[in-house]
């Protein structure tokens, strides 16, 4: 029996919904490439704790990779993330509408985390795509 | 014979308002009916013994510390005159006299560090503190990262818990379970029993568990507790096992309990 009973959807941390406009386009852009798309994907870690991730892309031979969407990034968000990551082995990208600071680009390269950001306007920019893609790699 | 459990004042802090309270720590011989003496003065000068602590490092050194409360509320005889009438009991070698930092407020300056058999230092901490760790975690990181957490951190503890006393008392297999139980009662974690019946399963039991305690807020569970024993047993059996709380004083069940089953082979 796994420890189910408590979860609630997302990490609990006071973030804001993301734009749905821009969560669709990240769901567009992964299909385009083949993957599948789980929305709201639940993972059980090693430690037996339950984890929700907003989309989790699979692709054709089983790999997966987590996103986390957010409008804001703090360390707590961070270090959020990493035991995520670490508890379930999936890698994570974390979508970000705004500029996250250098701290937490410090702090998410020393986590192996990627952080993706849109664009300023929060429609997604060629970089955005380019860099979208990359976090697949 | 059936054992009643009761709470216990820890001799470290006492507070006691409207009461004249007074420390006195104390070497004395670490004979038989050395401290007898010391209690049998102070019973003549009507003076009652609030907390007792009697505990030498070494169990066959030659003297022993002492650290007693005092209630002098009432007492008519000067502390000068009780402190010299105990100084001059033949196993008493020094007496210090702590007096309250407030009235009704005292604090055991004599004893530091706390230690464990093996002079492992022990850090204890209040209830405030547990619950705050817990609720700062839970609100800040949000339940599934602080779950995670406290089960990493649990791991690693219950591994070198079960490395150390493995060490110094040379046990093994159930007897180091047993021992782990004990450990957590004395320091006041948890009231536990365990049914073991290696490898087939294992099964802990806790009654009073901190954590399941203060997780009620989230009915989170009890992961940090969950982690310990889940790494107490793998590191004791040799074997990574994986443990789950299929009951929790966080849920409003009577008890915690975790349990380890073979997964069927083939």
């Amino acid at each position: 029996m796994n420890q189910k009973h408590h979860i609630e959807p997302g990490s609990g941390l006071s973030v804001k919904p993301m734009d749905a406009q821009l969560t669709q386009h990240l769901k567009d852009a992964l299909s385009l490439q083949g993957y599948k798309i789980h929305d709201g994907h639940r993972v059980v870690g090693k430690s037996g704790v339950e984890h929700v991730f907003d989309i989790v892309a699979e692709a054709d031979g089983g790999g997966m990779h987590a996103y986390v969407l957010a409008e804001e990034l703090d360390e707590l968000h961070l270090l959020a993330c990493y035991l995520k990551q670490l508890d379930t082995g999936l890698p994570i990208t974390v979508v970000c509408s705004s500029e996250p600071s250098d701290r937490c680009r410090k702090l998410a390269e020393d986590y192996s985390l990627k952080i993706i950001v849109p664009g300023p306007s929060g429609i997604p920019s060629p970089n955005f795509t380019g860099a979208f893609s990359a976090s697949l790699r | 014979m059936v054992l009643v459990h009761k709470p216990v004042a820890v001799p470290r802090i006492t507070v006691a308002p409207g009461h004249d309270i007074h420390g006195f720590a104390l070497e004395i011989d670490n004979t038989p009916g050395s401290l007898a003496k010391v209690l049998n003065a102070l019973s003549r000068l009507n003076i009652n013994v609030l907390q007792l602590l009697a505990s030498p490092l070494e169990i066959e050194a030659p003297t022993a510390p002492v650290y007693m409360v005092v209630d002098l509320t009432g007492v008519t005889t000067p502390i000068e005159q009780i402190l010299s009438e105990l100084r001059g009991v033949p196993t008493v070698k020094s007496l210090e006299h702590i007096p309250p930092t407030l009235p009704g407020y005292l604090v055991d300056k004599f004893h530091f560090p706390l230690l464990l058999p093996g002079g492992l230092r022990v850090i204890a901490a209040s209830e405030v503190v547990w619950r705050s760790i817990l609720e700062t975690g839970y609100n800040r990181l949000g339940a599934p990262a602080m779950e995670t957490f406290l089960w990493y951190i649990g791991e690693g503890v219950g591994r070198s818990l079960a490395h150390h006393w493995a060490r110094l008392l040379k046990a093994t297999g159930q007897s180091l379970i047993t021992i782990l139980l004990g450990d957590g009662k004395a320091l006041g974690w948890w009231d536990g029993e365990a049914q073991v019946d290696w490898p087939k399963s294992v099964v802990i039991t806790l009654r009073g568990c901190w954590e399941g305690l203060y997780a009620e807020k989230w009915a989170a569970g009890c992961h940090l507790v969950r982690g310990i024993w889940q790494g107490f047993i793998s590191q004791t059996f040799g074997r990574d096992v994986k443990l789950v709380e299929e009951r929790c004083i966080s849920r409003r069940d009577e008890c915690c309990q975790f349990i380890y089953r073979e997964e069927p082979t083939g």
